[in-house]
């Protein structure tokens, strides 16, 4: 029967009672030692509207109620196993990555800031963009200096944020998606609210959204850099 | 020690309250990826792929069912708190 894993945790941890997950099936953990996994078996459904969204928000769910007790690693929604053996063989084969970084991020979460930059969009008193940032690049050249410029106020803005928050950063890594930034701090998973508190004073350019979001388990983490 | 996620804009006052996008996202995009021969196929396709088809599906449907508000609300467009 195929299974959805949840997270990997430490056999040790402690966790308070998870009844349902996804599909509303039991939550089960799998011990490999001194790490075990969370994990539900599931039907293979023909995929109803608005399944896979209650899907995600019940594996999140599951998620979130393990790291309110212990550090956990998440696996990626919707990672999906032939069965239970395939699960060992993972953990056993990931087991020493996956202890080591248990250990290390012990009371720890990570905050995510996506940046990306805000869809243009011509006002009354500006109805045109030419010569703005915003603007449709007139070629080929144009569009790749508008896309450096673009990259250096994410990256900028990145570096304003990092800076503003130091104090509570113990890591940091970046990833660039699409169109935008995606920055990952690690900190205390206690000092949450120390760590936006920071970061209240910053405007950024009105070309760019930043998002905030977390505490979340330390998944950006697992490798140590 | 529980803390639930919120999200923050910056730039603008306040928490908001995390919206299910906002939660999607993440679990997309966050959280080990395991390869190779782990990952399952169904006709070829594999089933992670097929499983982010259905679930940016599923969100656009929600959101097509809901009022503009409701739609507003989940987007993240929350009245400050």
């Amino acid at each position: 029967m195929p299974i959805i894993p949840y997270c990997v945790l430490l056999s040790s941890a402690v966790l308070p009672e998870i009844v349902t997950g996804v599909q509303e099936r039991p939550v089960q953990r799998l011990e490999h030692g001194d790490i075990s996994a969370l994990y539900s078996e599931i039907q293979q459904s023909a995929g109803a509207p608005g399944e896979a969204a209650q899907a995600g928000m019940a594996f999140q769910s599951v998620v979130q109620q393990a790291f309110g007790a212990s550090v956990v690693i998440p696996f990626r929604f919707p990672t999906l196993l032939q069965d239970l053996a395939e699960l060992s063989a993972h953990l056993a084969e990931k087991h020493d990555l996956y202890a080591s970084a248990l250990a290390r991020l012990q009371g720890k979460a990570q905050m995510e800031t996506r940046i990306t930059p805000r869809m243009p969009v011509p006002s009354a008193s500006s109805p045109s963009l030419q010569g703005s940032p915003a603007a449709p690049p007139a070629s080929g050249t144009d569009y790749l200096k508008q896309k450096q410029a673009e990259g250096g106020r994410l990256r900028g803005l990145a570096d304003e944020i990092r800076n503003a928050a130091a104090s509570t950063v113990l890591d940091w890594c970046i990833r660039n998606v699409g169109d935008g930034l995606r920055c990952y701090a690690l900190i205390r998973h206690d000092a949450a609210r120390e760590f936006k508190q920071h970061l209240v004073n910053i405007k950024p350019d009105p070309t760019l959204q930043v998002i905030i979001t977390g505490p979340w388990p330390p998944s950006e983490f697992v490798e140590q850099s | 020690m529980a803390s639930t996620p919120d999200y923050m804009v910056l730039g603008e006052d306040g928490d908001h309250e995390i919206s299910l996008l906002e939660i999607l996202d993440h679990v997309l995009n966050a959280g080990v990826v395991i390869h190779g021969s782990l990952v399952i196929s169904l006709a070829g396709v594999d089933l992670v792929y097929v499983g982010l088809n259905v679930i940016l599906t599923s969100v656009e449907t929600a959101l097509r069912n809901l009022d503009q508000r409701q739609a507003a609300a989940l987007l993240g467009n929350k009245p400050k708190r």
